[in-house]
């Protein structure tokens, strides 16, 4: 449906950006929900969109009992959001990813290190974990306490799946051109075994994107076993992920390149296109699961998991050679001052686009012809090797994880009107980061030398990446750079108890947790001698949530509630440690994010009527964050902490659905958001070959606006359903306010130093906000039912068709400022923007066989 | 389901996951090694440069094409965004804006240059190859480099070849048409205020003039950038041949080496000695029997009050040291020689002599500072350990020969230098821990080039 428009840009873009993740987590599930309602056609539940059901009798005696609001799993808002939205990578209420938490199991995904989960590495196992339970916002929970953007709770247990067996395909012209998956789930038998497994297989090759590549494999397995009243899980899962990364590019570079799927990442050898930068990972999930039911309702869910896995970036390295990226900003025409010279580069390139590309046979003969003598090899004194020393290498940039992760849960219903939940939860988890060579590219070997140090001290020391192996030659395979340990553990409780009247729910809830990080240097830094190598001192922090709410059951069609909450969290190991890759120097003010939130709304659901409004605001104190980059003005890398981040998240969401006819209906859903930071930032300097905070100052980011989503944005749509069954929809969606993610720099004081008198202060301070965008989406279902099979289910030949972008535009879907900026020129169109562009009208469908 | 759908289904099954495995076991096959071009030059870089008028710059719209040897490159960064290539008849400069040009071009790569679009001009009178020409001031019209994305259109690669033998010239036979040129000239060496000075200034990156003087004749400049990574080692003194880029700046000649072994400078000098005595000392003047005093020299107790003494023996004056006798826990001693400056010379090395006596295990240390400020508090100040050989060993009696300290190189300091050494000792009550030990020190000599 209209949703694997969604996916593709998941796919697409949602790897690559740290942003897109909660989009692309949602439109997982979301996506999961649109096969579930095409799967359930037959059924004929057009309403299950709708939250809450069953309700024809529903406007009973004032005195009887109303049932509270289903929770929020197929929210007409949360699914329009996910399917239309995406590609502007829209977030719900602009909440960064990491406030999305994510469980398989009970088992918390959410990574310790950055918040975020990693959905990649179960992609392509929908048809098991489309088995979720989404909770928006901090609301009642039985599952846990739940998170502020919203907590998903997958469920993989092999007897909580709907038994099938089914095979489907995917046809696309998206970043994968076929998918295949075998799903069969088998419920209890006799002896209490149920079992069941997916495996599937997500394939493409240079689609949309030039010289892109898709290739993920991904298994399932599972089998519980019932005893009396427990029953015993143990679940298996993975995808062996191998996939292109995509590059924001230049507006310049765009129209240089003439399409929308230029990608300056690859490049041909010997006739096949090879991609310098592709992602690979493997994180395996095992999960052993225990539920138990005492006799007087009191139900306990216990889990164990572990998992350990690689995800490796590859990436070109180099050294006193030119940069081989394409894309480097001294190759482009706009870099020619002299407009003979300008003309002639922009000529070239036109009539010679692979120039464009990256010349990897270039990169092999420069290796070949590089001859040189290394002296005191691994700092042997004396010990000299010659060869050919490559100046190209493709390096690994690789994190390797290991997981323990235990969880139980209480649940425990108390007379007839409380219920009671408890959760424990700990989690360690050791994250190993350093590059290694991939690929010496015609060469004998590489030095692990640091280049950039080179220039800045004739201490040669400041050279070795490792003082303990100074000089080390390197050869496939061989770690090198930086090399580091993460351990980072979280211990958390929480409570809640539920109180229901006949026209009241209540519920309250808290949540401590306990926090311990720890940095472990493998090498030691040649710059940073003293503070890379070995255990780091520990960072022990206390997180605090608290939530509160209330809905007043007027009737069983109308609804109306107000939830609040209260959070101090302590910051991320990535949003506080300066430059972990090369020592253990963390932020020069540490401190709590305090977050409170409001949210109240009104939910109708009438027989032709679905309506639901919630209105939020959100405030958060005292963020951090981390930004390297090159930094011109000093001619290094460097590392800018950012601190006193306060935000001010405002808004409200509508939708409604409206049954026209018997057949058709319409829906609508809105999200008017005001998103800004309410004031100014802090940000201190350091420099990454010397350590001590050169610099300190203000960021002037008050009342800027949150980047990265579009801040509003509307859909409307109509549904038809033939008496067949033949599911066809249509929706167009408008979405507004986006602003691209902002460089510090421009808006410091010491920029507005270079400035000429003449210049607009605001061309360099304001951010940028991208055209709104008009995207009309379709989709189509239907199912064949082939009858009955002999062992008497029904089989059922379901295909969807889903159709996105249909009037072939070419959007911008996001993009950032870049963090490099000629300060002394104070010239931002030396180092412009980059952005991602949308592919045109694109189309997927499913052909799926079910019995 | 029918059996044989469950057939289909598995083997369909099985079929995807087989190409999900190939296309996971994909290897790269390399590039077969480059052999070069079959192209042709049609035009010899003497004829090219004959297309040139002096003052002027001239764009070049036929299809001509030039081909040359790499001979001088960015990989010291001696040359920046430079490359020089040569053809049996002549060199010529190529001006390229880029960083890292010694990997495309390296030593010996033959080049060939497609010359269409191209711009020939000058820097003070110095022929070269460049991409544009601004005109800003029109006086000074100013050739602009090669934009590195216009190097895949302007050069064709050719095979690696042996770098082309130095041209020898002498000094009056060096005339422009040898611009470019590497060149070797011998009977050459720096003028007097030249030597043992760093090449260039590295602090300032700045690029720095060394004049050369022809034993016969003459003279010309040695140029060298502040960004070569060869700028802070110091100039020879003697006298030799010398390699580099022929170069010239207006009416001035210059030489522009490529490393520093293009520099053979080793021989005695046609002008002044060959090798410099910067401080000697045999102690014969002092007078023997109390403490050690010498003009400029320092005598210095840090703790234990004892200090160097004069002495002789076998018609041989020395200085000498010992804690025995003191009764002092702990003994430290400095002596300090007059300071000697390092800037005028290269390659200074230090020897002396030492004897021990009744060696028990007190130490006879020398150290080197630049930063003492020659006052009575030597240990504030902060002290380089030099190794040398020190006698020892002598537990029963005093050494029976002198030892000697070997060279000891004090080219890695620079300035005015401060060469002590420093006795530590003891007289402990205890004999296990009783350090005592004499030492007796003579024919202290600091020689540079």
């Amino acid at each position: 449906m209209r949703m694997f428009l969604f996916i593709i840009f998941c796919i697409a873009f949602g790897f690559l950006n740290a942003q897109s993740i909660a989009v692309y987590k949602k439109i997982k599930n979301h996506f999961i929900d649109s096969i579930e309602l095409a799967s359930s056609l037959n059924e004929a539940s057009i309403n299950q969109f709708v939250a809450s059901g069953d309700l024809d009798d529903g406007v009973k005696s004032a005195e009887s009992f109303v049932p509270s609001v289903l929770n929020a799993n197929r929210d007409l808002f949360t699914n329009t959001a996910a399917f239309h939205f995406g590609i502007r990578r829209f977030r719900a209420k602009g909440f960064d990813a990491k406030l999305f938490k994510v469980s398989i199991n009970d088992i918390p995904m959410n990574q310790l290190s950055d918040g975020y989960a990693p959905w990649s590495s179960w992609g392509g196992l929908n048809e098991v974990t489309n088995n979720a339970t989404a909770i928006i916002g901090l609301k009642e929970n039985d599952l846990g306490f739940g998170g502020l953007g919203s907590a998903t709770y997958i469920d993989v247990k092999a007897s909580h799946l709907r038994a099938q067996t089914s095979v489907a395909t995917t046809f696309s012209n998206r970043s994968y051109q076929y998918k295949v998956s075998f799903t069969k789930i088998a419920p209890f038998n006799k002896k209490g075994w149920a079992y069941a497994f997916c495996l599937s297989e997500r394939y493409g090759s240079n689609g949309f994107i030039s010289g892109s590549y898709f290739n993920a494999p991904a298994y399932f397995f599972a089998v519980d076993k019932k005893l009396k009243e427990h029953l015993f899980s143990l679940s298996l899962m993975g995808a062996l992920s191998t996939s292109s990364r995509t590059a924001a590019i230049t507006s310049n570079l765009h129209h240089l390149a003439g399409s929308n799927g230029y990608n300056p990442n690859w490049g041909m050898q010997n006739n096949s296109i090879r991609n310098a930068n592709m992602q690979s990972l493997h994180y395996p999930l095992l999960i052993l699961s225990h539920e138990f039911t005492t006799p007087d309702e009191i139900k306990i869910t216990t889990s164990l998991a572990y998992s350990m896995g690689e995800k490796k970036v590859t990436a070109l390295d180099w050294y006193k050679a030119p940069d081989p990226r394409p894309d480097y900003y001294r190759y482009m025409p706009s870099f020619q001052s002299d407009s003979a010279l300008q003309l002639s580069v922009n000529q070239l390139y036109k009539a010679q686009p692979e120039l464009l590309q990256i010349n990897w046979n270039r990169l092999y003969e420069v290796n070949r012809n590089s001859y040189e003598t290394i002296h005191d090899v691994d700092g042997i004194s004396g010990r000299s090797v010659s060869g050919i020393r490559s100046r190209y290498i493709l390096e690994d940039r690789a994190e390797q994880h290991k997981k323990i992760m235990f969880s139980s849960r209480v649940n425990q219903l108390i007379g007839t009107n409380f219920s009671f939940t408890a959760n424990i939860n700990f989690g360690w988890q050791s994250i190993r980061y350093f590059k290694s060579v991939n690929d010496l590219l015609g060469g004998d070997f590489y030095v692990d030398w640091n280049q950039f140090a080179e220039d800045k001290s004739v201490e040669s020391a400041a050279l070795q990446n490792d003082l303990n192996r100074p000089n080390r030659m390197l050869a496939v395979g061989d770690a090198f750079g930086y090399d580091y340990t993460m351990i980072l553990q979280k211990l958390s409780g929480s409570a809640q108890l539920s109180y229901k009247t006949n026209r009241f729910d209540f519920f309250g809830g808290i949540e401590i947790d306990h926090i311990n990080n720890l940095r472990i240097g493998n090498v030691r830094n040649g710059v940073f001698s003293l503070n890379s190598y070995g255990p780091s001192t520990s960072d022990k922090f206390n997180n605090m949530a608290l939530k509160a709410g209330a809905t007043y059951k007027f009737n069983g069609r109308n609804y109306f509630y107000l939830n609040t909450g209260w959070m101090l969290q302590a910051p991320l190991m990535n949003d506080y440690y300066i430059s972990p890759r090369t020592r253990d120097t963390r932020h020069p003010k540490l401190s709590m994010e305090n977050i409170a939130s409001v949210e109240a709304g009104y939910i109708l659901n009438a027989p032709l009527i679905k309506f639901r409004l919630n209105a939020y605001t959100a405030l958060f104190k005292n963020g951090m964050n981390v930004m390297s980059f090159y930094h011109d003005g000093y001619k290094s890398l460097v590392n800018y902490a950012i601190g006193n981040i306060n935000q001010l998240h405002l808004g409200t969401e509508i939708s409604a659905e409206v049954q026209l006819t018997n057949r058709l209906r319409s829906n609508l859903a809105i999200a008017l958001g005001k998103y800004v930071y309410t004031d100014r930032q802090t940000y201190a300097v350091s420099i990454d070959n010397e350590d001590y905070i050169s610099e300190q100052g203000i960021v002037y980011t008050k009342n800027f606006p949150i980047t990265g989503t579009p801040q509003k944005a509307y859909s409307a749509g109509f549904t038809y359903q033939s008496p067949s069954g033949f599911l066809c929809s249509f929706s167009g969606n408008y979405l507004a306010d986006y602003w691209l993610s902002f460089n510090p720099i421009r808006r410091t004081y010491d920029a507005m130093a270079t400035i000429p008198a003449n210049k607009d202060i605001t061309s360099i301070t304001s951010p940028e906000k991208l055209p709104d965008a008009l995207v009309l989406d379709m989709s189509a279902a239907y199912s064949f039912s082939l009858g009955k099979s002999k062992s008497g289910t029904y089989r059922s030949l379901q295909l969807f068709l889903s159709a996105g972008n249909l009037l072939n535009q070419s959007i911008i879907t996001g993009g950032y400022e870049q963090l490099r900026y000629d300060i002394a020129n104070a010239n931002t169109e030396k180092f412009p923007s980059k952005y991602y562009y949308s592919q045109g009208a694109n189309y997927s469908l499913i052909i799926r066989y079910r019995l | 389901m029918s059996l044989f759908c469950k057939k289909i289904l598995y083997s369909y099954c099985l079929f995807c996951f087989f190409i999900a495995l190939w296309g996971c076991i994909k290897k790269f096959d390399q590039p077969e090694t480059y052999t070069g071009s079959n192209i042709q030059a049609n035009l010899s870089i003497r004829a090219l440069s004959e297309l040139h008028i002096p003052g002027n710059a001239e764009k070049l719209t036929d299809d001509w094409i030039i081909t040359g040897i790499v001979t001088a490159n960015d990989a010291t960064d001696n040359f920046y965004k430079t490359i020089v290539i040569q053809d049996s008849t002549a060199a010529i400069t190529i001006r390229m804006d880029g960083f890292g040009l010694s990997a495309d071009f390296p030593m010996g790569k033959r080049i060939f240059v497609r010359l269409n679009g191209l711009w020939l001009g000058e820097y003070g009178g110095m022929l070269q190859l460049g991409g544009a020409v601004d005109r800003t001031d029109p006086a000074y019209p100013e050739l602009l480099p090669i934009p590195t994305p216009l190097f895949a259109k302007c050069f064709i690669h050719g095979s690696k070849e042996k770098i082309p033998d130095p041209l020898l010239v002498h000094f009056d036979e060096l005339k422009n048409t040898m611009q470019s040129r590497l060149i070797t000239i011998d009977s050459v060496e720096l003028v007097p205020g030249d030597t043992a000075k760093p090449f260039a200034d590295v602090v300032n990156k700045a690029t720095v003039n060394h004049t050369l003087r022809i034993c016969n004749g003459g003279s010309l400049y040695l140029r060298t950038s502040g960004f070569a990574s060869f700028a802070a080692v110091k100039t020879p003194r003697g006298n030799g041949t010398i390699t580099g880029i022929y170069s010239t700046f207006g009416s001035q000649k210059q030489i522009i080496i490529r490393d520093t072994s293009d520099i053979k400078l080793n021989g005695g000098r046609c002008f002044g000695n060959s090798s410099k005595q910067l401080y000697y000392q045999d102690f014969e003047s002092i007078a023997v029997g109390a403490n050690f005093m010498l003009t400029g020299w320092k005598n210095l107790a840090e703790t234990g009050g004892q200090l160097f003494s004069s002495q002789m023996a076998a018609a041989n004056r020395y200085v000498s040291i010992s804690a025995f006798a003191s009764k002092q826990s702990l003994v430290t001693s400095w002596l300090i020689l007059p300071p000697i400056n390092l800037n005028s010379t290269a390659s200074e090395q230090l020897s002396f002599l030492t004897k021990d006596a009744f060696d028990n295990g007190a130490t006879l240390q020398v150290y080197i500072s630049t930063n003492y400020d020659g006052g009575l508090f030597p240990w504030k100040a902060k002290w380089s350990l030099l190794k040398s050989l020190i006698s020892k060993g002598a537990v029963s009696n005093i050494a029976s020969k002198w030892t000697a300290s070997g060279s000891i190189s004090l080219n890695s300091f620079s300035g005015l230098a401060y060469i002590a050494f420093k006795y530590e000792g003891n007289d402990l009550p205890d004999i296990t821990n009783k350090k005592t030990t004499a030492f007796q020190i003579d024919e202290i000599k600091v020689m540079g080039n």
